[in-house]
């Protein structure tokens, strides 16, 4: 009897799997959008100083404070220092975008190297490691950031580091993971039996390997540091001197809860849900296309 | 509530009629590269206490079949048509709940893999009790005696151990044995058991077997044996069904489909069994090529792709189930096995050199393969 | 006997890892530039109030032997400090005034999310792929990528603003003159806010690992025996289909104490984390370390407990003993 199936038996598991539709693997119009979002944000964040914008910091006396949207040039209406709300929107990009670039050059070349060398190593090299970044998982995140601001200061530079640290053990997770998988693969395998040694098989054959699936998985992360820094703003745990969307907020609470003004804190807010929105559909996109389980976390 | 009107009474058989009817019945499934004919016209009567043996490889449609029969397949995509009628009630097209008021009482079904099929999370006890208490009403302590008795009908040592253990406590033949004594918690009228032995060790097959006869005989109750291998269906079933390509392709009482073989298939299937009478190391006769895309079947007889006796014909007219001089014996061929336009369109393709015919006739398997290839050119060389 | 080591050597582990947590906690304050007491007293203050407060703190002591000091005050009688920034209060009472409010914050939080989330994630792994299925899988989706200071601001909108519902801030205790029924009303938005994005992670996590169960063999075999659909998805499917959930719960008091700090601050609420926050302003850096050893430890210990309960939803595990 041959064992060739050229349709499989559909059995009751196949069959009662719903009939869906092939996903193609392009980015559909919500994609598109999201990454249009991101563009004009990330454009509009770095030409800053040369766009013809309010100065940000200087407050227009000629209008009252929390004024509405669309008065005497102010498009997005002004906060309850007097400041140019579309102006500070522009200018608190450059934070979340800082934040972005610098989880993705060091949280994840940090965190990726101990999931690589954990991952490719095993044994005590393994233990040591992944025992580190337990340790720090043991801190709940925000509760560790704000440890970090009370005890190294309030500046944008240690508040980019805590968050970059805070992002090590995801990273150092998912790279493990994939590096274990694809350890055990036949092309490793047979490259070590051609003779590489391991740094060369680490090298070439594993980290390009392992790079896709991080990169992919990188914007998950991402996002959470942009709300890991908005959170710290919005607290005032962060220097006064940042421009940024969580501080927007946060001066927006009191307009918000006691004066009944919602712009204030209501177009920051729907900024930062629609930065995060389009970083994570993008992300959750790029990860089903890599096959990378958010469980693995 | 409308539980009380899932209170049946185990009645004893009553005479009237068959107990399944399928007639002209298909199951497709739409999928994106088109419709797949899983099982594509099959008819079928079984009568109470009897057992049929659907016999079939990988693919054929033979899991598919039973599966549907029952009305397990809910998927949005499966489509059925035909008539199926249990007791006389029609099933295709019966609501989910009138189903399932059927399921476990009028029939059940035991599955392939008992490491798979049983709840890893739940007791035995419990798996066996629920549907007692569900359909039969039972309290939990005459559900539970009813249970420890079913272990010990099919065959299980130390039963009242059993009830508070999990499925991974128990060896694959015990886990099949509670599977059984599940199925027959409420008293079906009839059994499906698909592929109930592939999964387990060889040693405790027969085992299996036995007692699924054994229970079937004692409870009056029709049984279909769905399997890939004639061997297990050879003793212990009254009518045997072979399937191939989503159609039945012959079907006969037991004894004439093995004393008078019609379709060039079910010979092949047979050839493929050993023999004990046979030499050691005698070369088993395999089928070549594969079975046929459910998604595109050939226009003609679905084997002849494969078929040592395959003619120009074959390949264009499908043929029609005919009645054999046997009563209760049909097949699907134009040149049948024992007839002597059979064996004139084998002779004329061995004389032709049909790898097909070779291999049928030395059991090179080499030259088997390449059947496939040569009948894609062009049926009739 | 094999099942006794097992939980031995995760007990030892524990403690190794609380001990460690503490030992960090306890260098947070060597982060600092210069000393904690200049921290503490401010720049201006004398010479000898430093030096004073030096010698109580045993800051001239080497550092394992202040570590020593600190671990057993902790240990033998809670001893987390003094609050020397403001009120000199001992750090253990207003962690333990402040605690209910979070306590009560985050309980509610998980309950509310599970009982929402549970049967939605059923109904849609059950309806796989349909409209609602789609929606809910969609908007979950949403709630996630909502930070939670961005939500608080939107629901005070429409459910305060708008509404008149809620109010926009404060809190009334549990014990308070008005009862239970202002206590709720009063953490009715804050806890709204903690619910959305806990529902939403336990609802996906469910719902893919219940489509994936659905799939099983085991689920055939009881539809096979007519048992009707409501059984088959609370009694088959959900057991095998939480391990995960599990998981994430436990994972999750360390998300929701975040979101805690958050909402406490938003809506005014004394709780824990509006102690870290007031004490930083307050720069009473010894009360935010009490906080930090405090959630710290609590969340390893719950990890602890949840890992526990694997062995009570997987007999599996029991016989593992591992």
């Amino acid at each position: 009897m041959t064992d060739v199936l050229p349709v499989p038996e559909v059995t009751g598991a196949a069959a009662a799997e719903p009939h869906e539709p092939r996903r193609k693997s392009n980015l559909g119009v919500a994609g598109w959008l999201a990454a249009i979002w991101l563009l004009v944000v990330s454009a509009a964040a770095l030409l800053a100083p040369v766009l013809p914008l309010d100065d940000p910091r200087i407050t227009d006396f000629a209008v009252p404070n929390n004024a509405s949207p669309g008065t005497a040039g102010h498009l997005l209406g002004t906060d309850n220092n007097g400041f140019d709300i579309f102006s500070r929107i522009i200018w608190g990009g450059r934070v979340s975008l800082i934040v972005a670039f610098a989880v993705l050059l060091f949280g994840m070349t940090v965190g990726g190297l101990i999931g690589l060398l954990a991952g490719f190593f095993r044994g005590k090299l393994e233990t040591a490691l992944m025992s580190i970044v337990d340790i720090l998982l043991a801190f709940p995140s925000l509760v560790l950031l704000i440890a970090l601001v009370s005890f190294l200061g309030p500046e944008l530079r240690n508040v980019v580091l805590g968050i970059c640290i805070v992002s090590i053990p995801a990273f150092a997770r998912i790279s493990r993971a994939t590096t274990l998988t694809f350890s055990q693969r036949e092309f490793v395998v047979a490259a070590r039996a051609a003779g590489a040694g391991n740094g060369r098989i680490l090298v070439r054959e594993i980290l390009p390997n392992v790079i896709l699936p991080l990169l992919a998985f990188g914007l998950l992360v991402v996002a959470i540091a942009i709300v890991a820094e908005g959170s710290l703003a919005f607290l005032g745990l962060t220097s006064t001197e940042t421009i940024s969307w969580g501080g927007m907020i946060n001066s927006g609470r009191r307009p918000l809860q006691e004066d009944n003004v919602a712009h204030v804190a209501m177009i920051p807010a729907v900024v930062m849900f629609l930065t995060v929105l389009a970083v994570n559909f993008l992300g959750d996109r790029f990860r089903a296309a890599f096959d990378v389980k958010d469980t693995a976390l | 509530m409308a539980r009380s009107t899932n209170r049946r009474v185990i009645a004893a058989p009553t005479s009237e009629g068959p107990l399944l009817v399928v007639d002209d019945f298909r199951t497709h499934f739409a999928t994106d590269a088109g419709l797949v004919r899983a099982v594509d016209g099959v008819s079928l009567t079984l009568e109470r206490g009897k057992t049929l043996g659907i016999v079939g490889e990988s693919g054929s449609g033979k899991t598919v079949l039973s599966r549907s029969v029952m009305g397990l397949l809910t998927a949005r995509n499966v489509v059925r048509s035909g008539s199926v009628r249990l007791n006389g009630q029609e099933l295709v097209g019966a609501s989910p709940s009138q189903l399932r008021a059927l399921w476990g009482t009028d029939m059940a079904m035991v599955f392939q893999d008992p490491m798979t099929s049983l709840n890893p999370v739940m007791k035995i006890g419990r798996q066996i009790t629920e549907g007692l208490r569900y359909h039969l009403e039972l309290p939990k302590d005459e559900a539970l005696a009813q249970a420890l008795q079913l272990l010990e009908s099919v065959g299980i040592p130390d039963p009242r151990r059993r009830l508070e253990q999990y499925p991974h406590e128990l060896s694959g033949g015990m886990r099949q044995r509670v599977t059984i004594a599940i199925a027959l918690a409420c008293g079906p009228h009839l059994l499906f058991a698909d592929e109930p032995t592939t999964a387990l060790d060889v040693t405790v097959q027969a085992q299996i077997l036995d007692l699924l006869q054994q229970q079937q005989r004692e409870r009056y109750m029709a049984m279909v044996l769905v399997t890939h291998d004639l061997g297990v269906v050879a003793g212990r079933t009254d009518e045997i069904a072979v399937m191939y390509a989503g159609q039945i392709v012959e079907k006969a009482p037991t004894r004439t489909l093995f004393t008078d073989v019609r379709m060039p298939y079910t010979e092949a299937l047979l050839k493929s069994i050993p023999k004990l009478e046979e030499p050691s190391h005698t070369r088993l006769q395999i089928i070549g090529g594969r079975p046929p895309d459910l998604l595109r079947p050939p226009s003609g007889c679905r084997f002849a792709p494969r078929c040592p006796y395959a003619q120009a014909k074959c390949h264009t007219e499908p043929p029609p189930l005919v009645e054999a001089e046997t009563p209760g014996h049909e097949f699907r061929c134009w040149f049948p096995v024992g007839t002597s336009a059979g064996q004139e369109a084998l002779e004329r393709n061995l004389a032709q050199h049909l790898p097909a015919a070779e291999a049928a006739v030395t059991g090179d398997s080499h030259a088997a393969g390449l059947v496939e290839a040569v009948s894609d050119t062009g049926g009739d060389l | 006997m094999q099942i006794a080591r097992a939980v031995l050597s995760r007990l030892v582990k524990l403690v190794v890892v609380v001990l460690i947590v503490s030992f960090l906690t306890f260098m947070l304050t060597k982060l600092l530039p210069g000393d904690l007491t200049n921290t503490l007293l401010g720049p201006e203050a004398s010479g000898p109030a430093k030096t004073a407060l030096q010698k109580e703190l045993g800051l001239d002591k080497p550092i394992l032997v202040q570590y020593w000091d600190y671990l057993s005050g902790v240990v033998t009688h809670g001893d987390l400090g003094t609050a020397y920034g403001t009120s000199n209060f001992p750090v253990k009472d207003l962690l333990f005034n402040r605690l209910p409010v979070t306590l009560e914050l985050m309980l509610l939080a998980q309950l509310v999310s599970l009982v929402i989330s549970v049967p939605l994630a059923m109904f849609s792994a059950y309806r796989a792929n349909s409209l609602a299925d789609r929606s809910i899988t969609a908007g979950a989706f949403g709630l996630i990528s909502l930070p939670s200071f961005a939500m608080s601001v939107f629901l005070v909108y429409v459910f305060s603003l708008q509404l008149d519902l809620f109010p926009a801030v404060g809190f009334k205790r549990l014990t308070g003159p008005e009862g239970i029924g202002a206590n709720l009303r009063s953490v009715a938005l804050p806890v709204a806010v903690l619910v959305a994005g806990v529902t939403a992670v336990y609802t996906r996590l469910l719902r893919s690992d219940l489509i994936a169960t659905l799939q099983e063999d085991f689920i055939l075999m009881a539809r096979s025996k007519g048992l009707p659909t409501w059984h088959i998805l609370l009694r088959h499917a959900l057991r095998p289909s939480s391990f995960s959930l599990l998981t994430v719960f436990g994972i999750n008091f360390g998300a929701l104490i975040g979101g805690s700090i958050i909402v406490e601050y938003f809506f005014s609420l004394p709780g824990l984390g509006l102690l870290v926050v007031e004490s930083f302003y307050k720069r009473d850096l010894l009360v935010v370390q009490g906080v930090v050893l405090v959630v710290a430890v609590a969340f390893v210990v719950v990890n602890f407990i949840v890992d526990a309960l694997y062995a009570v939803l997987d007999p599996r595990v029991r016989r593992a003993g591992a």
